[in-house]
C-alpha cells in the first residue's frame, strides 16, 4: 500500500529531524521537517489551541509563520482557528478570495506575503489539541500526494506532542510564544470593568483589532498599566 | 417444568455439555491469565495456540499497529523464521493489513484465486507453503489496534461459528494487551494535555482577577492563589476554578492584615495616568 510507504518515509524523515539536538525544541524541528517534506510549502507552525482562548505557539519554522499565528489569535479567525473548530483540514489555495470568510485575516495574511494556507488539526480520537498550519508565498493548492503527506505529518506531530507531554509532564509543555498574558489581562479587565471573562476577552480583542496592535502586546500593556483600562470600555 | 424461553427443546444441562471440553479449557486458561497474572505475552501465546488447536490453523500470527505508524508482528504460533518474515514483510499489502485498515474480517479461503488482489503477498505466501488466510481485526474503543491471522496449508473455509470463535480469541488478545501495554495510553495523555491547557487558561484568568482585585502584580497574585491552595489543602486548579466561576471572590483572598474592601482595584485606571 502506497500510503504505508509514504508514512514510513515521512516517519523516518521526522525522526531524523527530531533526533538532531536543537535548543529550540522538537516542535520547531517538526516544522522544519514538514517544510522540507512538502515541496511547495514555505513555512510551518504548530499551535496548541483550546476552546477557552488558551493558545500557545510551540514551534515555527521561521518568525514569519509565528507572526501569522499571532494574527490568527488576535483576530480569532483564520484557517488554523477554523481547522481546530471543525476538526477537519482547511485548505485555502488563495487567501485573497477569502475576505468574506475571514475579513480581517485574509487582508492581514496577504499583506504579510502569505498567498495560500493549509491547516490540519492535531487530534487523537475525539480530542483536539491544536493545529499544524502550513503557509505558502505563492497562490496554489497542495498536490494530492502533499495533502496525504501533510495529514500524516499532523498525525506525527500529535504523537510527538504526546511523547513530549509524557516525558516532561503535561503541565510542562514548552511554548515558544504563550498567550497566557492575554488570559491574565482578561481576568484583570473582567474585575475592573465588572464584566464576564468572555466579555473582557472580547473587548481586548476588539481593541487590539481597532488599534492594529497584536493582542499579546496589548495584554502586556494592560498588565504593566501602560494603558488606562477605562480606554477598553466598549 | 423446564420452561424453554428460547424455544430450545433440550434441557439446560444437555446444551451445556455441547460446549466442547477443549474450548472450555482454552477460555479458562486465557481468562485466568487475564484476571490473575496480567501477563499479555502469556495471553498471546494461549490465543495463538488456541487458533491452531481449535480452528485448525497451521500457523497463527498476531500483528499490532504501532501508534507511530507501521505494523509489527508480536506473536506467532510458529516461530519458524519464514512465517514471521512473511507477515512482517507484508505490512504494506495483503489480507492482514487490509483487515487492520478496514476493521473487518478478511477471508481468503483460497489464496490462488487472489493473485490480482494482492500481487506481492499471494506468491510469497504460497512459496512459504500457505494456501489460505483469515485475518481477524483486533478492535478497541472503535479503533483497530491489530489483527489475528490464521493461515492454513490447504484451502480452508471458516464456518460461522469458527469465525465467531476467532473473534472471541482476537478480543481476548486485545484485552490482554490493553491491560499490559496500555493501548489507551495515547488517549489518556491527550486528555491530560487538553486538561492542562485548559487549566493554564483558568489559572491565568484567576491570576488576572486577583491581581485586578487586590491591585497587585500577577506574580504576587499567583503567590496568593498558591498560598490559598496550601491553606485549603486543595489544588491550585481547584482554587483557580473557584475564582473564575465566582465561588470564591478575589477579595476574599486578600492577606489577613489587609482590609479586603480597601483593595477592590478602584485606582487601577488612575494608576497609569
Amino acid at each position: 500500500m502506497l500510503d504505508g510507504q509514504r508514512r514510513d518515509r515521512l516517519r523516518k524523515a521526522v525522526a531524523e529531524c527530531l533526533r538532531a539536538p536543537r535548543a529550540t525544541g522538537w516542535a520547531e524541528a517538526m516544522c522544519v521537517a514538514a517544510v522540507a517534506a512538502l515541496g511547495s510549502v514555505d513555512a510551518a507552525a504548530l499551535t496548541l489551541r483550546t476552546d477557552s482562548h488558551g493558545e500557545e505557539m510551540i514551534g515555527a519554522s521561521e518568525p514569519w509563520a509565528a507572526r501569522l499565528e499571532e494574527t490568527q489569535y488576535t483576530l480569532g479567525e483564520g484557517p488554523g482557528v477554523e481547522a481546530f473548530g471543525t476538526g477537519g483540514p482547511v485548505l485555502v489555495a488563495d487567501i485573497r478570495v477569502e475576505q468574506a470568510r475571514w475579513p480581517g485575516f485574509a487582508d492581514a495574511a496577504s499583506a504579510s506575503g502569505a498567498a495560500a494556507m493549509f491547516a490540519f488539526p492535531l487530534q487523537i480520537g475525539g480530542i483536539r489539541l491544536g493545529t499544524l498550519d502550513l503557509y505558502r508565498r505563492l497562490v496554489g493548492g497542495l498536490s494530492s500526494a502533499e495533502l496525504g503527506d501533510a495529514s500524516v505529518l499532523a498525525e506525527l506531530a500529535t504523537l510527538a506532542l504526546l511523547e513530549d507531554a509524557e516525558r516532561t509532564g503535561p503541565d510542562d509543555l514548552h511554548a515558544v510564544i504563550s498567550y497566557q498574558d492575554v488570559n491574565v489581562a482578561t481576568g484583570m479587565l473582567a474585575v475592573y470593568l465588572r464584566v464576564s471573562l468572555e466579555d473582557a476577552f472580547s473587548r481586548l480583542r476588539a481593541h487590539a483589532y481597532a488599534t492594529d496592535t497584536p493582542i499579546l502586546e496589548l495584554a502586556r500593556d494592560v498588565l504593566a498599566r501602560r494603558i488606562p483600562l477605562d480606554r477598553l470600555v466598549d | 417444568m423446564t420452561a424453554t424461553a428460547s424455544g430450545e427443546e433440550r434441557p439446560y444441562a444437555a446444551r451445556v455439555s455441547q460446549v466442547p471440553h477443549r474450548l472450555a479449557v482454552v477460555l479458562n486458561d486465557v481468562t485466568t491469565t487475564l484476571v490473575e497474572r496480567h501477563d499479555a505475552d502469556a495471553v498471546l501465546r494461549l490465543v495463538t495456540t488456541a487458533c491452531t488447536d481449535l480452528l485448525g490453523a497451521t500457523a497463527t500470527g498476531v500483528m499490532l499497529v504501532d501508534p507511530r505508524g507501521g505494523i509489527r508482528v508480536v506473536s506467532a504460533s510458529d516461530e519458524h523464521a519464514r512465517f514471521v518474515e512473511l507477515l512482517q514483510a507484508h505490512t504494506e499489502q495483503g489480507p492482514c493489513v487490509e483487515s487492520i485498515h478496514t476493521g473487518g474480517v478478511v477471508n481468503s479461503p483460497d489464496l490462488a484465486a487472489e493473485t490480482e488482489r494482492w500481487p506481492e503477498f499471494v506468491p510469497a505466501a504460497m512459496r512459504a507453503g500457505f494456501r489460505s488466510i483469515h485475518a481477524i481485526p483486533m478492535r478497541l474503543d472503535g479503533r483497530t489496534v491489530g489483527g489475528v491471522n490464521l493461515l492454513h496449508t490447504s484451502t480452508w473455509t471458516l464456518s460461522r461459528s469458527d469465525e465467531m470463535l476467532a473473534r472471541v480469541l482476537a478480543d481476548l488478545a486485545t484485552l490482554g494487551l490493553a491491560q499490559e501495554r496500555d493501548l489507551r495510553r495515547a488517549d489518556r495523555l491527550a486528555e491530560q494535555t487538553l486538561q492542562s491547557l485548559n487549566d493554564r487558561v483558568e489559572l491565568a484568568q484567576a491570576v488576572g482577577m486577583v491581581a485586578g482585585s487586590l491591585n497587585v502584580d500577577p506574580d504576587r497574585a499567583r503567590a496568593v492563589l498558591v498560598e490559598r491552595a496550601r491553606q485549603d489543602r486543595t489544588t491550585l486548579r481547584g482554587v483557580a476554578r473557584a475564582v473564575t466561576t465566582g465561588a470564591l471572590t478575589p477579595a476574599e483572598l486578600a492577606p489577613q492584615d489587609q482590609d479586603p474592601r480597601s483593595s477592590r482595584g478602584e485606582d487601577m485606571g488612575r494608576s497609569t495616568s
